[in-house]
C-alpha cells in the first residue's frame, strides 16, 4: 500500500511539471477555449471538438496532446450551459436540463447570475468529478487484477448493453447501431486468424476502418449536413442579453452547497457507468433537487437557481467519473471519451490495466489537466459569455462549408492518405443516416471501438476453457456481469411494462 | 392488426415470403454455396416489403425503406461472411444474424399491429416521428452531392486549392452570399488552414492529381 502511494505520489510530481511550463499550459489554455466554443455550438458538442483535435495532436509529445484534448473535454460542458442558459438551446446534450430554469432566469434579466452559478457548479463538480476519479485509481488497480479475458469479453457486452439502454425510447435502434459498429470493426487483418476480412481489394483498409477519419465523419461532418440541410442559422433568436450580477451567482452556489454535493455525487456515479452519460446525471441531479426540494421559494421551472447548479455540477462531475472504465477498463464511459481513448492509442497509450501500472504519470497529467481545465473554463465563460453566445447565430451555409473542409484536413493530416479523407466521408453519410432516422450514433462508436476487443477477448477465453462457453459462468466477476447485463436489458422493458399497465388500469377506473 | 383488415397486397407479400423462407430453410439444409441462397433471400426481402408497406402509416414510410436497407445491408454481410470458415467467420456470424433479428423487431416495431405495439412496449421501438421526417429528399441529395464534390475537388486541385474554393461556392451559389463576403469565406479558410496545419505543424497538405501532374508538365 505505502509503495502504491509513494508510486502515486511520484508520478503526480512528474505530471505537475509538465504544468510549470508554458508551451504545456498553452495547449491547456487552448483546449479549454475549443472546448468551450464547441460546447457553446449547439450540434456541435466535445466529440466533435475531440474529432477534429485528434489530428492536430498527433506530432505532439503525449502530455501536450493530453493537456490539449483534456481542456476541450473539461471545457464543453461549462461551453453548453452558455448557449443553454441565453438561448434556451443546450450546447451539448446533457446541458438540456438546465434550460428548464436557466432560460426562465435570463428572460427575468438574471443571465449573469444563472451563467455565474452554472459557470462556478460545473467547476466544482469538475473538481469533485475529479477526486473521485483520483480516490478511485489505486483501488482499481486491485479491482482489474480481478478481470481475465472472459470478464474484459463480458465488460464489453456489458458497456454496450448499458449505452443501448441508456438511448431511451431508441434502444432497438441503439442495438442496431451497435451491429454496425461491430460490423465495421470487423474489417481489415483478423488478429485471431490472421486472415484479412471484408477489404474487397482496397489496401487501405488492410489495417481496419481508421477510428479518427471515421469519428471525423461520423460526429464532424454529418452534424454540417444535418445543419445545411436544415438551413438557417443554429439559432435564430436575437441576442438581447445583459450578462450582469455574476458574483451573485458565484455566491449562490456556495449558499446551496447541498445541491452542488448532491449534483456532483451523482454526476460521477453516472459516469462512472459506462455509456450513461452526462444527460441521464444532469436529469437526474435535477429530478433529485426537485424530489428534495418539496416547497421552493421559487418553483422549478420558473428560474429557481438551484435548478441550475443541480444540472450543471452533475454533468461536470461525470467527466471524471466516466474515465474510471475508460482509463481501468478501456471502456470508453461516454462517446467523447471514446474518441480521447481513441487518441491515447494513437499517441501509443493503451487504456486498460497497463495504463493504470506503466503510465501512471499520463494518468495524473490528465488530472491535473481536468482540475485546471474546470478552473480556467470557468473563468473564461464569466469573462466571454456573450460573444460566445453569438456564435450559435453564425449562418449555417458559412459553418458547414468552413467545419467541412477544415474535418477533412483533420482526416488526412493523421496519417497522409487520401484514402482517410474518402472514409472520413462515407461515414459523414452513415451519421447523417443516423441522425436522419434516429440511430444513436453512440452505440455505433462504442461498438466500433470495442469490436476489436471484444472478438479478441472472447477467443482467449475460448483459448483457457478449451472451447467451453462455461467459462463465462463459473467465475464470480463473469457472472455478476451477465447478470447486470441481463438487468440493464431488462430493467428498461420492465418499467415500460409497468407504467403502461398503470395507464391501462387508470384508463379501467375512468371508465 | 387491431381491427384493421388485412389488405390483399400484405398477403400476397406474406404468401411468397413464407415460400422464400421455405426456399431459403431448403437450400440451407443442403448446405448449397451462399451465393445460390442469395436468390430466396432478396426475393423474401422485396416481398416482406410489399407485405409490410400496408401496415405502415404514410409519415413513416421513409424510416421503414432506411429499416429494409439496413436488412439488405446485413444479409448481403452474412453472405460475405459465409465465404469464410472456422474462426474467422463465428464473430462476424453471431452479429450479422443478431443484426438481420433485431432489424426485422425494427421493421415490425413500425407497423401499426398488435405485435408492433408490443415490441414498443419492451424495447421502446422507434419514435413516432424520426426527427428526420419530414425533410426535403432533393436538399438532402444536394448536399450529399455538394459534399461528394468536395472530395473530388481535394483529389483534383490539393486542399489549399480546393477548400477555399469550395467554401466560396457553397458560401455564393447555396447560402446566397455576397461576392465579397463569400471571397471572405474562402480566403479566411485558406488562411487558417495553411496557418494550422503547414505553418504551425509543419504538415505537406495533399497537392491533388491535377495540380501534381501540371508541375509535372512544367517541371519534368
Amino acid at each position: 500500500m505505502l509503495d502504491s502511494i509513494l508510486s502515486m505520489a511520484n508520478a503526480l510530481g512528474t505530471a505537475s511539471l509538465h504544468f510549470l511550463a508554458f508551451k504545456p499550459m498553452l495547449y491547456l489554455v487552448a483546449g479549454t477555449c475549443i472546448g468551450l466554443l464547441f460546447g457553446a455550438i449547439p450540434g456541435l458538442g466535445g466529440t466533435t471538438a475531440l474529432a477534429l483535435l485528434i489530428p492536430l495532436t498527433y506530432g505532439m509529445d503525449k502530455p501536450d496532446a493530453i493537456m490539449l484534448m483534456g481542456g476541450s473535454m473539461a471545457a464543453t460542458s461549462t461551453g453548453g450551459s452558455v448557449s443553454a442558459i441565453l438561448l434556451n438551446t443546450p450546447g451539448i446534450a446533457p446541458n438540456a436540463a438546465t434550460t428548464f430554469d436557466g432560460f426562465p432566469l435570463a428572460s427575468q434579466g438574471r443571465a449573469g447570475e444563472a451563467i455565474g452559478a452554472a459557470a462556478t457548479a460545473s467547476a466544482m463538480g469538475g473538481l469533485i468529478g475529479v477526486i473521485s476519479l483520483l480516490v478511485v485509481i489505486p483501488i482499481a488497480k486491485e479491482i482489474v487484477l480481478l478481470f481475465s479475458p472472459p470478464e474484459f469479453f463480458l465488460l464489453a457486452v456489458f458497456g454496450l448493453c448499458a449505452i443501448a439502454v441508456s438511448t431511451g425510447t431508441r434502444l432497438l435502434q441503439g442495438l442496431i447501431a451497435a451491429i454496425f459498429g461491430f460490423i465495421c470493426a470487423f474489417v481489415g487483418f483478423d488478429y485471431v486468424s490472421g486472415i484479412v476480412r471484408y477489404t474487397y481489394g482496397v489496401d487501405a483498409l488492410w489495417d481496419g476502418i481508421k477510428l479518427v477519419p471515421a469519428l471525423i465523419g461520423l460526429f464532424a461532418i454529418s452534424q454540417m449536413i444535418d445543419l445545411a440541410v436544415k438551413g438557417g442559422s443554429i439559432s435564430d433568436d436575437a441576442l438581447q442579453v445583459k450578462i450582469q450580477k455574476v458574483t451573485d451567482g458565484i455566491r449562490q452556489v456556495f449558499r446551496n452547497w447541498s445541491t452542488m454535493l448532491v449534483g456532483s455525487g451523482i454526476g460521477t456515479f453516472i459516469g462512472a457507468v459506462p455509456g450513461v452519460g452526462g444527460t441521464v446525471a444532469a436529469f437526474l441531479s435535477y429530478s433529485t433537487q426537485v424530489q428534495r426540494d418539496p416547497n421552493p421559494d421559487v418553483p422549478y421551472g420558473k428560474g429557481n437557481i438551484r435548478g441550475v447548479i443541480a444540472p450543471e455540477s452533475a454533468n461536470n462531475a461525470k467527466d471524471g467519473g466516466s474515465l474510471i472504465p475508460t482509463l481501468a477498463f478501456g471502456i470508453p464511459g461516454s462517446a467523447e471519451t471514446a474518441v480521447f481513448l481513441g487518441a491515447m492509442v494513437l499517441h501509443g497509450l493503451e487504456p486498460g490495466p497497463r495504463l493504470l501500472f506503466e503510465h501512471e504519470d499520463v494518468v495524473f497529467t490528465l488530472v491535473l489537466t481536468l482540475t485546471i481545465a474546470c478552473v480556467v473554463a470557468t473563468l473564461i465563460v464569466l469573462a466571454l459569455a456573450k460573444p460566445m453566445a453569438y456564435l450559435t447565430l453564425v449562418d449555417a451555409h458559412i459553418l458547414a462549408p468552413t467545419v467541412t473542409v477544415v474535418a477533412l484536413v483533420g482526416a488526412y493530416a493523421l496519417q497522409g492518405e487520401f484514402g482517410d479523407v474518402v472514409i472520413a466521408m462515407v461515414f459523414a453519410v452513415i451519421g447523417y443516416l443516423m441522425i436522419r432516422f434516429d440511430y444513436p450514433r453512440i452505440t455505433f462508436t462504442i461498438a466500433l471501438v470495442l469490436g476489436e476487443i471484444t472478438e479478441r477477448s472472447f477467443f482467449q477465453a475460448m483459448g483457457i476453457s478449451d472451447g467451453s462457453l462455461g467459462i463465462f459462468l463459473t467465475r464470480t466477476v463473469s457472472l455478476i456481469l451477465i447478470v447486470l447485463c441481463i438487468a440493464t436489458l431488462l430493467i428498461p422493458s420492465f418499467r415500460s411494462f409497468m407504467r403502461k399497465r398503470k395507464a391501462a388500469e387508470a384508463a379501467g377506473g375512468a371508465r | 392488426m387491431n381491427g384493421a383488415p388485412i389488405t390483399m397486397p400484405t398477403k400476397l407479400g406474406a404468401g411468397v415470403f413464407a415460400l422464400a423462407l421455405a426456399a431459403f430453410a431448403m437450400l440451407h439444409l443442403q448446405a448449397v454455396h451462399q451465393t445460390i441462397l442469395a436468390v430466396p433471400a432478396a426475393i423474401g426481402w422485396a416481398a416482406a416489403l410489399y407485405a409490410v408497406r400496408p401496415m405502415v402509416q404514410k409519415e413513416k414510410h421513409s424510416s421503414l425503406y432506411f429499416a429494409f436497407g439496413v436488412m439488405a445491408f446485413l444479409i448481403f454481410f452474412l453472405h460475405e461472411t459465409y465465404e469464410f470458415t472456422g474462426k474467422v467467420r463465428y464473430f462476424p456470424l453471431i452479429v450479422g444474424w443478431t443484426g438481420v433479428a433485431l432489424s426485422v423487431l425494427d421493421i415490425l416495431s413500425l407497423t401499426e399491429t398488435r405485435i408492433g405495439h408490443a415490441i414498443h412496449t419492451v424495447f421502446g421501438g422507434k419514435l413516432e416521428e424520426a426527427p428526420g421526417e419530414g425533410r426535403k429528399p432533393m436538399r438532402e441529395i444536394a448536399c450529399f452531392v455538394a459534399m461528394a464534390m468536395s472530395v473530388v475537388l481535394i483529389w483534383l486541385l490539393g486542399f489549399l486549392i480546393a477548400s477555399p474554393l469550395f467554401v466560396f461556392l457553397w458560401m455564393r451559389m447555396w447560402g446566397g452570399k455576397t461576392l465579397r463576403s463569400s471571397l471572405y469565406g474562402g480566403v479566411f479558410t485558406l488562411a487558417f488552414i495553411w496557418v494550422l496545419f503547414e505553418w504551425l505543424l509543419q504538415y505537406e497538405l495533399y497537392r491533388g492529381e491535377l495540380v501534381l501532374w501540371l508541375m509535372d508538365m512544367i517541371q519534368p
